[in-house]
């Protein structure tokens, strides 16, 4: 993947993170800390947890087309290093009880489901980007003979 | 080498002829050339040579600085280099689609999304190739009617 299809492909991630993040956010604060109030200054988490997530996706960079292998390859160690990102903020985070192991669980876990979440997402727009390509081929082809 | 061009009346096939002392490297390239423009390419399969129907082609791959045309079943080598190859075949629904393979259009089946935003072009014969991101949007265009 070259630089540019990076730049992209990261604001695309970025965007549906955010998304992703908030929703997570809201279910594990409800299932652990459901009391909590908070100022407006929290409304910047998802923005930052998602710029954490977007960053591994440099990992990604090839100047050789990559094999499906080295994609999943890689792939493992993207979502690796974003576990390793979002579990060190939360314990650097006075805010977030790290302390208590079913927090750190609860992390983990969303961390994992956020990102098949988002590749899920990537996998179905590209399934309809396919479908509509194949359509706009049949026309060529009919156009042609 | 002496080139020489006449006006022919309409009705007059067009024809090429070349006169030369031998038929060597330089004059067998010209004729591949031509013939590559009008719909033929030359593949060798174990030193013999062959006329392939470019409509016959399925794809052509460059692999360690040989080229190989494939077929539904056969393949050939050809020694056309792959970009004089992209640049003749443009105007015959071939499209360069990875930096080693050109794709004949009216040969794909459909095409399918693959890992990391990546496509696939499933051939007629049951064969897939990796459309690369880079080469997508040229393909959107030429599905569009835009130029090869």
């Amino acid at each position: 993947m070259s630089i540019k299809e990076i730049v992209y492909r990261s604001l695309m991630t970025f965007f549906i993170l955010v998304t992703c993040i908030t929703a997570g956010i809201m279910i594990l604060g409800l299932a652990f800390d459901p009391d909590a109030r908070f100022g407006y200054d929290v409304l910047a988490s998802p923005f930052i947890f998602a710029i954490l997530g977007v960053i591994p996706n440099l990992l990604m960079y090839s100047r050789n087309e990559l094999s499906n292998k080295q994609i999943i390859l890689r792939k493992i160690i993207q979502f690796a290093v974003i576990e390793i990102e979002v579990v060190s903020v939360g314990v650097i985070s006075p805010e977030i009880h790290t302390e208590k192991a079913k927090v750190v669980t609860g992390i983990i876990v969303s961390v994992f489901v956020i990102f098949i979440l988002a590749n899920f997402i990537s996998i179905i727009n590209s399934y309809f980007s396919a479908k509509q390509l194949t359509k706009e081929l049949m026309q060529f082809q009919k156009n042609i003979k | 080498m002496i080139i020489n061009i006449s006006h022919i009346k309409k009705d007059e096939k067009e024809r090429l002829e070349i006169y030369c002392h031998e038929v060597n490297n330089e004059i067998t390239e010209i004729v591949r050339f031509v013939k590559s423009r009008q719909g033929q390419l030359t593949g060798i399969i174990e030193g013999a040579q062959y006329e392939i129907p470019v409509s016959d082609v399925f794809y052509i791959e460059g692999v360690d600085n040989k080229v190989f045309i494939y077929c539904e079943e056969q393949v050939y080598e050809t020694r056309q280099k792959l970009y004089e190859l992209e640049e003749t075949l443009k105007e015959k629904h071939f499209l360069r689609v990875s930096k080693s393979v050109l794709l004949n259009l009216m040969k794909i089946e459909s095409i399918k999304s693959s890992l990391n935003g990546r496509f696939t072009a499933v051939l007629q014969n049951g064969e897939q190739i990796i459309i690369s991101r880079k080469y997508v949007p040229e393909l959107k265009k030429a599905l569009k009617g835009g130029n090869l």
